[in-house]
């Protein structure tokens, strides 16, 4: 296990705990702070305090009461689940080709969907943005949901065509000797093995388009189609002058919440998803 | 055995839906990229309903822009100190910390670091906001320690935004370092551990080797990935004060959408653009040569 090794003595111990501790603090306390912030009263969010010195439930209460957060928040759920949707299906069918068949350029595709997968997708913003009015595409649902499903493709593709890679599909004939019609074959005996790399798929594909602030921000203009984490932008307080900080850490608790409970159930999935193309090199 | 290859109908098909999108969403606005960044395109004014061809003004203009070099040199300096250096450096140290610790603390530290990893970015650049603006927890810390606090985004723009983006990316850097060590031959680095080598050399010659492919692409993806950081900067100091801070997207965004000048902000697009196509191009290389 250990590339340097050595013997444990209390002191190391003690030397490894700390360090432990550090790591630990420094991806925690910007979060925490958050959260600290969204159940502090108006009065004291500004007193540098780490635990809130009066607890309230008034931040949350305010958001969930107006129309502003929870329009964005039936955006977010709408447009992240229909793009994980069909994204996953059109993913599925593509990568089904590139795992099962040979074909000319198979290899430069997934050269290529790489590539995409990393391209900086802020430079394609504007163009977007002139596109999408063009279509009447701008400011709605389909505007966001088309390109996230763009732009999820290719990773999708590669997740799980290094999924159907895996599988054995002489089991699929196997199956057919032993007098399985097609449609049997496929799903008693492909689709099983088949769920877990869809899954996977589909959870990566869910939290890009869930956390997504890019293409929310430029390709909305109104509550019609604007996500939670553009809407968090625009959070201005009850009147003018108030200061937003509660609310909008409030909010920003609230959408963190599925990601927090995809990683913890899925964290092994996710980051063998988010990993593959790099690992495998 | 070879097997037949199938004919066009057999792959098309499936494809069909993902090329179509890539077609419209991907492909199509990298040309209309290319076409706008050579017309006077913008959001209102008379130009705004009939855009004139300009031919190379747009990038002359970018030529002798200062905002523009300025916003060069501030990107390669976020890409180089926030990825090359922070994530890169500390992802490798993390993931060597790690490996002799019990499965219990690397499952609780894996776990917090993913969290912060995949955590929505808008979130992510809140808890940075919060934790250095003047109000924020460090200063609260700093205070705490009789230190004087200050606005840690108005005075040093570049550092918050680079430890930012350290804090933000160290844990993919950490996972893919995790996986490249566990494929590190125990015996020989006990070899070397008998011949003398102390952890420092032991690192450098015995482990670095084997892993340094695993660098590169990694040097790569977190490259790409940085050159095009919108929301860390665009919520922590939003390019400022004044453009201390302003990176290629955070003036391209400015360019196109504040002062609607979609044309010019298109073709500032389009040098990162040629700034990422020419890192994607090296990284598909490296790719090719590892195969």
């Amino acid at each position: 296990m250990a590339v340097i090794g050595g013997a444990e003595t209390p002191a190391r111990k003690a030397k490894w705990a700390l360090l432990d501790v550090v790591v630990v603090v420094y991806a925690l306390v910007p979060v925490l702070w958050i959260v600290s912030l969204s159940f502090k009263t108006k009065g004291t969010i500004t007193d540098g305090n780490f635990v809130p010195r009066e607890w309230t439930l008034d931040n949350y209460q305010e958001i969930f009461t107006t129309t502003e957060f929870v329009r964005a928040l039936v955006n977010s759920i709408g447009i992240a689940l229909i793009a994980t949707l069909i994204a996953v299906v059109l993913g599925t069918m593509a990568a089904y080709a590139v795992a099962r068949l040979d074909f000319p350029g198979k290899r430069a595709l997934i050269g290529v969907s790489l590539l995409i997968a990393m391209f900086p997708q802020v430079s394609l913003v504007s163009p977007l943005f002139d596109i999408e009015r063009a279509l009447g595409l701008f400011d709605t649902w389909p505007g966001l949901i088309l390109p996230y499903i763009t732009f999820a493709l290719p990773l999708a593709i590669y997740t799980l065509s290094a999924f159907f890679r895996e599988i054995p599909w002489e089991l699929e004939k196997a199956a057919k000797m032993d007098g399985a019609t097609p449609a049997q074959a496929f799903l008693k005996v492909i689709a099983p093995l088949a769920a877990p790399g869809v899954f996977t798929t589909a959870i990566l594909v869910f939290i890009f388009a869930w956390n997504d602030f890019l293409f929310a921000i430029s390709l909305t203009s109104t509550e019609r189609a604007r996500t939670v984490p553009a809407a968090l932008s625009f959070f201005t307080g009850a009147s003018q002058f108030e200061d937003p900080t509660g609310t909008i850490s409030a909010a920003a608790v609230v959408i963190t919440i599925p990601i927090i409970v995809f990683v913890l159930f899925f964290q092994r999935r996710i980051v063998a998803g988010l990993t593959s193309g790099a690992v495998k090199g | 055995m070879r097997r037949r290859r199938p004919g066009v109908f057999a792959w098309l098909p499936p494809m069909v839906p993902t090329f179509l999108l890539l077609g419209l969403f991907f492909i199509g606005p990298i040309l209309w990229a290319a076409y706008t960044a050579f017309t006077n395109a913008a959001l209102s004014g008379p130009a705004a309903r009939d855009p004139e061809f300009v031919g190379w003004e747009n990038f002359r203009r970018a030529l002798h822009d200062p905002n523009l070099a300025n916003a060069v040199w501030l990107t390669v300096l976020f890409t180089f100190g926030s990825a090359v250096i922070g994530q890169n450096c500390l992802g490798m140290l993390l993931a060597v910390l790690m490996q002799r610790r019990n499965q219990v603390i690397r499952a609780i530290v894996g776990m917090l670091v993913v969290a912060a990893w995949v955590l929505p970015e808008i979130v992510a650049a809140f808890a940075l906001y919060a934790f250095l603006s003047g109000d924020g927890t460090l200063n609260a810390v700093l205070t705490t320690l009789g230190m004087e606090g200050q606005n840690w985004l108005f005075t040093a723009p570049m550092l918050a935004i680079i430890l930012g983006n350290v804090w933000r990316g160290t844990a993919f850097s950490m996972l893919i370092y995790q996986a490249a060590l566990s494929d590190v031959d125990v015996e020989l680095l006990e070899a070397a551990q008998v011949d003398g080598a102390g952890p420092l050399r032991r690192f450098w010659h015995v482990v670095l080797p084997i892993v340094r492919r695993t660098v590169m692409t990694n040097l790569m993806l977190i490259t790409l990935q940085t050159i095009g950081v919108f929301t860390l900067i665009y919520v922590l100091t939003s390019g400022g004060p004044g453009t201390a801070s302003q990176t290629l997207p955070l003036l391209m965004y400015d360019r196109a959408f504040e002062f609607g000048e979609i044309a010019y902000g298109t073709a500032i697009a389009f040098v990162l653009l040629g700034v990422g196509a020419l890192f994607s191009a090296i990284y598909a290389r490296a790719l090719r040569a590892e195969v």
